[in-house]
Order: C-alpha cells, then sequence, then structure tokens
C-alpha cells in the first residue's frame, strides 16, 4: 500500500467519523447524566432529513443544520418527558424514537422531495485554507475538512473540560452516579437528565446533518444504516470520556473507510463481508468495555424520590 | 457557616416537635410525641426495633409529612416538605444509607449544589474543606476519592456535607453502629466540638455506652411514643431498657427480662476431633474495583465452633464473605466448605446444598427484595433446597413459617402478607435471621448480625447463635463489635489496614488488644 492510498483512507476516516463523533459526543453527555437513548439511529434519520429539506428551502446547508439541530433536540425532549419526567423504561423509549425517527423521516421525504427524482442540495463546503490545504500529504489528511469537523474536535475537548473542570460537569456525573446525593444537594435531577437528553438529541441532529449534506448529498431512506448504534458502541469503548469518543470515533471512521477501499482489492470475498466490519469491531469492543467501571452507576435507572 | 450562637439564643429551642403523629395505614408509627432541642444540646433518641424513631428522623429532615402536630424551628412554626427544605432551615442529617458519589473526591462532594456551573477551584474548595473540618477537630483529605474511604471516612464526609451549609440541627441515624472504638471516639470528639460550637445534636442510637460517653439528654420511644425523656444524669442503663422494653422507667420485671441477659455459659469447647467445616488456605481477594482486598489469608472453623471476623467495615470482609457465600471466586488460594472446594464447582447453589447460610451486611440489596411480602422473602433462601417444593410453590408452607418466625423473633408486622419493605430496620433483619437459620445450616455466615438491632433482640439472636454452635454448626461472624465479639466468639481474626492478624483464642487476648488490631496498630 502506497503512501497515496494511506493518507487517502485516513482522510476519508476522519469524515466518516464525523457523524459518530457527534452522535457519540452528545450520547456520552447524556450516559453521563444516566440517561441512555437508544434512539440516537432515528434522531440521526430526521437530523439527515430535515438537513436536506431546509437546505434547499433556505438554500444554505446552515439553515438544514439549524433544522436538525432543533428536530434532534425535539426528539430529544421526547425521549426526556418518557424517560425521565414519565419514569417509562429507556430501552423502550428508545425504540420507540428509532421507529419513530424512521418513519418521520421516509415520510416527510415522499411528501417534501415527491416526484422531484433529482435536486441540488447545498452542501457543506470543504474549508480552503489556502497553502495549508494544498500541502502533500498533510493537507488532505488535515486541512481539507469542512468546518463541522474542527467543531466536532473542539467540541470533544470543550466537553471533556467541561465534564472534569467545572460545576456543571460534577452536577452531572453525580446525577448519573448517584441521584439521591445530588438530590440532597439540591440538585433537580429530573431537570439535568431533560438538559442532558435534549443535548444529546441536538447532537445526534447534526449527526445526521453531517450525513446528508457534507459526507453525501442528498437524503436517502435509512441512510444513517447502523450508525446510531455504532456511536452507542464509541461512547461504552471510549469509557464515557469525550476525548476517548474522539478516538475511538476515528477509529471506527477508518475501519469503515478501510472496508470500502478494500473491497475492490478483494473481488472474489463477497462485498458484505467487509461491509460487516465496523460492527464486528463494535462487538469486540462492546465485549471488552462493557464491564468497565466507569459506567455511570445509575444509568437507565428513572429517579423517583424516597 | 456553623451556628456560633452560644448564650444569646439559649432559651429559644432551636426545634421544638408538638404533639406529632405519623400513621402508615393501621400502624401507628409515632402517636402525639413532642419533644425540643436547645442549642448545644445533645440529644439521644432510643427505642426498640420499630419503635418509630427513624419515622421521627423522616419528618424533621423532610423525607415523610407528618399527620398531624406541629414542628417549630427556632420558634417558629415550619412545613418541612423536602430534605432541601430541611436544609435550608439549618436542619442537616446524616442518614445510616450515606448518599455519596464513589468517584469524587471529598472537595468536590462538598462543592456539589454550591459551586456555581463554571471552572472550579480546586484550590479554594481543599482550603474550605480543611477549614471546616479544622474548626471541629476532624481529620480528612480533601483530595481523597470516596470511594477509597472506609465507612468511617465516609461518614465524616457526611458530617462535613452537612456542616458546610449554616446547620443549627444535626441528625444522626445510628452513627455509631458501623464504626470501630477508636473510630467511634473520634466521632464523638466531633460530636462535642459542635457541641461548643451551639449545634444541637439528635442521635439515634441502639447502643446505651453512647448515650452516657456524650449525651446530655435520653429521649425514650415505646410503640410511638415518648415515654421517657431525662437528662442523662438521672437515668442509668437499667431504667432505660426498662423504659425501652415496657414503656415505663419503673424497675424491669424478671419475667420482663431480656432473653440475652443471662448469657449460658459455653456448653463445651468445641472437641479438638470435631470436623473442619471452613478451611481458608492463603485466600486472595479483590474487591469490585479490582484493588487487593485480602491477601494470605489462613484459617480454619469447626464444627461447633464461632470465629469471629473482626474488623472496620472495608477491610476485605464483605470481600470474604461474599466468596465463601459462592458468590466470587478467590482470586488466590483456596476456599473449602464441606466437602466443596473453590477449585471446583463453586455458586451459592452448591454451598446452599452443602449447608451454608448467609447473613449479608448490605440488606437491602443483597437480603431482601423490599416489594415482595415476607412470605415471599422467606423462600428466597430455600429454592434450591425445594423446601416450599419445585414448581409450584408451597405458600401455605411458606406462610406457616413466616408466622413462626414472627412469633419466635418477635417481628413488628401485620402478617405474612406485609411487603417487607414497609418493616423498620431492624425488624427486616430479625427475618432475615430467622431465614437464614430456619433449615439447620452446617456453616452460618453472619455478617453484622445484630446491627440495628435493638438490646433486646441482640440477646435473642446472640443466644440463637450460641444454640445453633452447640448444634454443630461453624459460625463465621463479621463484626465491628468487640462486646458481641467478647460475647460469642471462640476464635478471632481481626482484618485491618490490608493485613490479617490471627487467628487466635479469645481466650488468649482481650478487646483491648483486638481494638488495638482493628485500628491497624501491631
Ligand atoms: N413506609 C412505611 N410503610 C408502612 N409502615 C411503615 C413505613 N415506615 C415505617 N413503618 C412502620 O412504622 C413503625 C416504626 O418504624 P421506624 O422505622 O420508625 O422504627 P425504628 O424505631 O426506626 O426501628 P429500627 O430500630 O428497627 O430502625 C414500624 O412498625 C414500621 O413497620
Ligand atoms: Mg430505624
Amino acid at each position: 500500500m502506497d503512501l497515496m492510498f494511506l493518507t487517502g483512507l485516513l482522510a476519508s476516516g476522519v469524515r466518516f467519523a464525523i457523524p459518530l463523533l457527534f452522535a457519540a459526543l452528545g450520547e456520552t453527555i447524556g450516559q453521563k447524566s444516566g440517561v441512555l437513548n437508544v434512539g440516537l439511529e432515528g434522531i440521526m434519520l430526521v437530523g439527515a432529513f430535515l438537513a436536506v429539506a431546509f437546505s434547499v428551502a433556505t438554500g444554505s446547508p446552515w439553515g438544514g443544520l439549524l433544522a436538525a439541530i432543533l428536530g434532534g433536540a425535539a426528539l430529544g425532549l421526547l425521549h426526556g418527558l418518557f424517560a425521565v419526567r414519565l419514569k417509562v423504561d429507556q430501552i423502550v423509549s428508545g425504540l420507540a424514537l428509532i421507529l419513530l425517527g424512521l418513519g418521520l423521516s421516509g415520510f416527510g421525504y415522499r411528501l417534501v422531495f415527491a416526484g422531484q427524482p433529482s435536486m441540488r442540495v447545498p452542501g457543506f463546503d470543504r474549508l480552503d485554507l489556502g497553502v495549508l490545504s494544498d500541502l502533500p500529504l498533510l493537507g488532505p489528511l488535515l486541512f481539507s475538512h469542512h468546518a463541522l469537523a474542527y467543531l466536532g474536535i473542539l467540541l470533544a475537548v470543550g466537553l471533556w473540560w467541561i465534564m472534569t473542570r467545572t460545576g456543571l460537569g460534577l452536577t452531572i456525573r453525580a446525577v448519573g452516579e448517584n441521584p439521591k446525593a445530588a438530590d440532597s444537594a439540591g440538585i433537580d435531577v429530573d431537570k439535568v437528565r431533560m438538559l442532558c437528553t435534549i443535548f444529546g438529541g441536538a447532537m445526534a441532529g447534526i449527526g445526521g446533518a453531517y450525513l446528508s449534506t457534507a459526507q453525501l448529498a442528498g437524503f436517502v431512506e435509512d441512510m444513517v444504516a447502523g450508525r446510531g448504534f455504532i456511536a452507542i458502541a464509541c461512547v461504552v469503548f471510549a469509557r464515557w470520556n469525550p476525548l476517548g469518543v474522539l478516538a475511538v470515533a476515528l477509529i471506527f471512521g477508518i475501519a469503515d473507510a478501510a472496508q470500502i477501499r478494500l473491497q475492490p482489492f478483494f473481488p472474489q470475498v463477497p462485498y458484505q463481508f467487509f461491509v460487516t466490519l465496523p460492527y464486528v469491531l463494535a462487538l469486540v469492543a462492546l465485549a471488552g468495555a462493557a464491564r468497565s467501571s466507569n459506567l455511570p452507576a445509575a444509568l437507565t435507572q428513572p429517579y423517583r424520590k424516597s | 457557616m456553623m451556628q456560633t450562637n452560644h448564650a444569646a439564643h439559649t432559651t429559644v429551642p432551636v426545634l421544638e416537635l408538638a404533639h406529632l403523629s405519623k400513621s402508615y395505614g393501621e400502624v401507628r408509627a409515632v402517636a402525639g410525641l413532642s419533644l425540643s432541642l436547645n442549642p448545644g444540646e445533645v440529644v439521644a433518641l432510643l427505642g426498640e426495633n420499630g419503635a418509630g424513631k427513624s419515622t421521627v428522623v423522616n419528618m424533621i429532615t423532610g423525607m415523610t409529612r407528618p399527620n398531624s402536630g406541629q414542628i417549630r424551628v427556632r420558634g417558629k412554626e415550619v412545613l418541612i416538605a423536602s430534605p432541601r427544605d430541611a436544609l435550608d432551615r439549618g436542619i442537616g442529617v446524616v442518614h445510616q444509607h450515606y448518599a455519596l458519589v464513589g468517584d469524587f473526591t471529598v472537595a468536590e462532594t462538598l462543592a456539589l449544589g454550591r459551586a456555581g456551573p463554571g471552572r472550579l477551584n480546586r484550590q479554594a474548595l481543599h482550603a474550605e474543606v480543611r477549614r471546616v473540618a479544622e474548626r471541629i477537630g476532624m481529620q480528612i483529605e480533601a483530595g481523597a476519592l470516596i470511594g477509597s474511604l472506609d465507612v468511617a471516612g465516609q461518614q465524616r464526609v457526611e458530617i462535613l456535607k452537612a456542616l458546610s451549609r449554616e446547620v443549627g440541627l444535626l441528625v444522626l441515624d445510628e452513627p455509631t453502629a458501623v464504626l470501630s472504638p477508636e473510630d467511634v471516639a473520634r466521632l464523638f470528639d466531633v460530636v462535642r466540638a459542635l457541641r461548643a460550637d451551639g449545634v444541637a445534636i439528635l442521635m439515634v442510637t441502639h447502643r446505651l455506652a453512647d448515650v452516657f460517653a456524650v449525651c446530655d439528654r435520653a429521649a425514650v420511644m415505646h410503640s410511638g411514643q415518648l415515654v421517657c425523656d431525662l437528662p442523662v444524669m438521672d437515668v442509668t442503663s437499667e431504667g432505660l431498657i426498662s423504659a425501652m422494653i415496657s414503656g415505663s422507667t419503673d424497675t424491669v420485671q424478671e419475667s420482663e427480662r431480656m432473653p440475652g441477659d443471662v448469657m449460658p455459659a459455653r456448653q463445651a469447647a468445641p472437641a479438638n476431633d470435631a470436623p473442619t467445616r471452613v478451611s481458608v488456605r492463603d485466600l486472595a481477594l479483590r474487591r469490585a474495583n479490582g484493588s487487593q482486598a485480602v491477601q494470605g489469608l489462613s484459617f480454619d472453623i469447626r464444627a461447633g465452633e464461632i470465629m469471629a471476623l473482626a474488623g472496620v467495615d472495608g477491610n476485605g470482609q464483605s470481600e470474604l464473605v461474599q466468596c465463601l457465600a459462592g458468590v466470587n471466586l478467590p482470586d488466590g488460594g483456596t476456599a473449602e466448605i464441606c466437602n466443596c472446594s473453590s477449585d471446583g464447582p463453586w455458586s451459592p447453589r452448591v454451598l446452599r446444598h452443602a449447608g451454608v447460610a448467609h447473613v449479608p451486611d448490605d440488606r437491602r440489596r443483597q437480603a431482601i427484595i423490599s416489594d415482595l411480602s415476607l412470605g415471599a422473602n422467606m423462600i428466597l433462601s430455600h429454592v434450591f433446597s425445594r423446601r416450599y417444593g419445585r414448581a409450584m410453590l408451597d405458600w401455605s408452607r411458606a406462610r406457616d413459617d413466616t408466622s413462626r418466625a414472627i412469633d419466635e423473633y418477635d417481628i413488628r408486622t401485620t402478617g405474612p402478607d406485609q411487603p417487607i419493605g414497609r418493616l423498620s430496620g431492624g425488624n427486616q433483619q430479625k427475618l432475615v435471621l430467622a431465614r437464614e437459620l430456619l433449615a439447620g445450616p452446617k456453616v452460618i455466615l453472619a455478617a453484622h448480625p445484630s446491627r440495628g438491632l435493638d438490646i433486646r433482640t441482640i440477646g435473642a439472636v446472640q443466644n440463637i447463635l450460641r444454640q445453633q454452635r452447640d448444634a454443630g454448626a461453624a459460625i463465621l461472624l463479621v463484626s465491628a463489635d468487640l462486646d458481641e465479639i467478647r460475647a460469642l466468639a471462640d476464635r478471632v481474626v481481626v482484618l485491618a489496614a490490608g493485613g490479617a492478624f490471627g487467628p487466635v483464642d479469645m481466650a488468649q487476648t482481650d478487646t483491648a488488644q483486638i481494638g488495638a488490631w482493628m485500628a491497624g496498630h501491631t
């Protein structure tokens, strides 16, 4: 394998990693507060659809992004209402979100774009950093991504700082580890969880928007294709550490890029074999990390006063 | 921060309870109780299991609301709606079960809910912890992780937590039950420092020694009523005991004496040829977090012998009991119980079959299911032995057994069908004991069997353990209570500071020595 192949692989690995990164960062915060959202898949689908619809409507990918954030936050709010306020089983509520997301995005797509076989979606352009982007090898690898990619990396660092160094992080961790302790310290457990869940939804919305307006240009039904679940695996594999999430999302992104790029080299192997690669990686990661002691102690447990 | 009003306010009680009542359905948990606490006063709240002490604490601290009566704080009538509300009114509480986050530091624990959302100033936080701790002569490391502290340390953090806000009344629920003698002394130093600072303290306890050591007044409850409220100078242990048991301070009638009063002489030392029932060789155990809990531990327990495992919680006792009960495998070395070896099949099922009974230390998490009835909880340990049938459960037999246990152990309940979570802590413990001893076990793993029990019941439980011993059971008694160890044990092993001392014969040592080992001194 030559150097060109390698940089190409890594650069597209980064691109594949970004949607995972956003969704997984949001999920990390949600889980840190004690709320598991298995419905990321559904939220990402809605985000992907809204981003396309509103990019077309407003003529700018940023308009689409905003719509995806709002839509994701709304679904996060819905999950919070059921799982946090009404104490419905978090898995059940999350599964409902997946189905809802599938239905909403598919239906919405047909409603809005019926009979418009090919339309131009105003997508995100890669950032042009002039000389830097033209550098051989390093240019494509580091300096030619979408603005969202750099935002995601900044977010990972920022969230890590918030979770470990600030009073806000302390509050979120307490709520996910021992809600009773948080409650007795005067913290409104359900409110913190609601806000974290809404944040998680908004982040998954961004992940979906990236898929449909930066990575690809357009919406296809079920285009998230399991990335919502991989994002959850990222959170566990990264042991609930936002910086870890950055690293793990990159690993998964590169694995995804590799499976696509390796396919032509082995025409005799059925392509489905390659497609399963990231999922196998996720399984292995989960089996290894599931018993981690970093698991928020009150994850999936609704909080009821005394 | 802390209240420092001495003379000025001494006439206004910090807290006044007037004709307070609380019923749970038919059960009158507290009936017309009146009590007041002045600044700088330490009041002991005593009473048998189910007398209503925790219910009083819950009403003061906003966990439950009274059905009738008034609560006045510094002369003003108030409604305490939540724990938060109580805190805002200057009422702090240290519950029996601490609410702490394991991977927080001490300083972070105190900052929770008080620091703003922004950057934490660790230096300022640490200084604050040191300042509050120093003020009451408490030793604590601000940067220590909660999970790495023993129970005494965690209790100190709970006290600091209460004191980091302006507190006029501190409620302590059975604070000494889990402490070593040395830590009890330290706790009392803190209590005295607080008293000097004008803080009123209400201390629920089952130990009369606590009353005479630090308390100014003793309030005794019996069946939800206050039957005695006297300065400690004017009471005797006998008077307190009789008030607890019979509700009057008159001398106890001979017929009402506690079963535990008369300590039957040791029937016979276990014969040297009595079979070894438990054998532990070079055992190493790890905690759930991976750290080393026990290393190189070896001892035997023969039939008809009680081996005490002394030490403060957190030194590997629970890991050892978990291992011997088959819940965990050893990390090194071997354990053998009644022909089962940890090198072979080793599980609770196998060991229960072999005749092992297990009274876990974490009652609420490992011993009972709160929502299920007493009868259903009775069945839990006897599923494998099929005492109550196979596929179809023999409920009438379970109910009979439960009813008998209720009589024998004097469990305060409405009957075998009541959910066990409704019982007072001590009464739950009695049912667990009854269940475990039901089938005549060969080996009894008893972790703090009398923790949270009143004096009378402790006597009864100790007698039962003696009977079981005389009937040939090998008993491992995990305890931090020197009186209990002295009363029951034939030999003792002490786990402390990551090491093990002993086993030694009780005849060849004394409680002072055991206490010193528990504190980690050699
Ligand atoms: N939530 C509840 N539902 C029903 N009954 C209850 C409830 N809480 C307490 N009780 C009953 O109220 C009575 C007093 O209980 P309480 O817990 O106050 O006793 P206690 O003095 O603290 O006893 P212990 O020493 O065993 O802790 C008991 O008969 C108990 O069964
Ligand atoms: Mg109680």
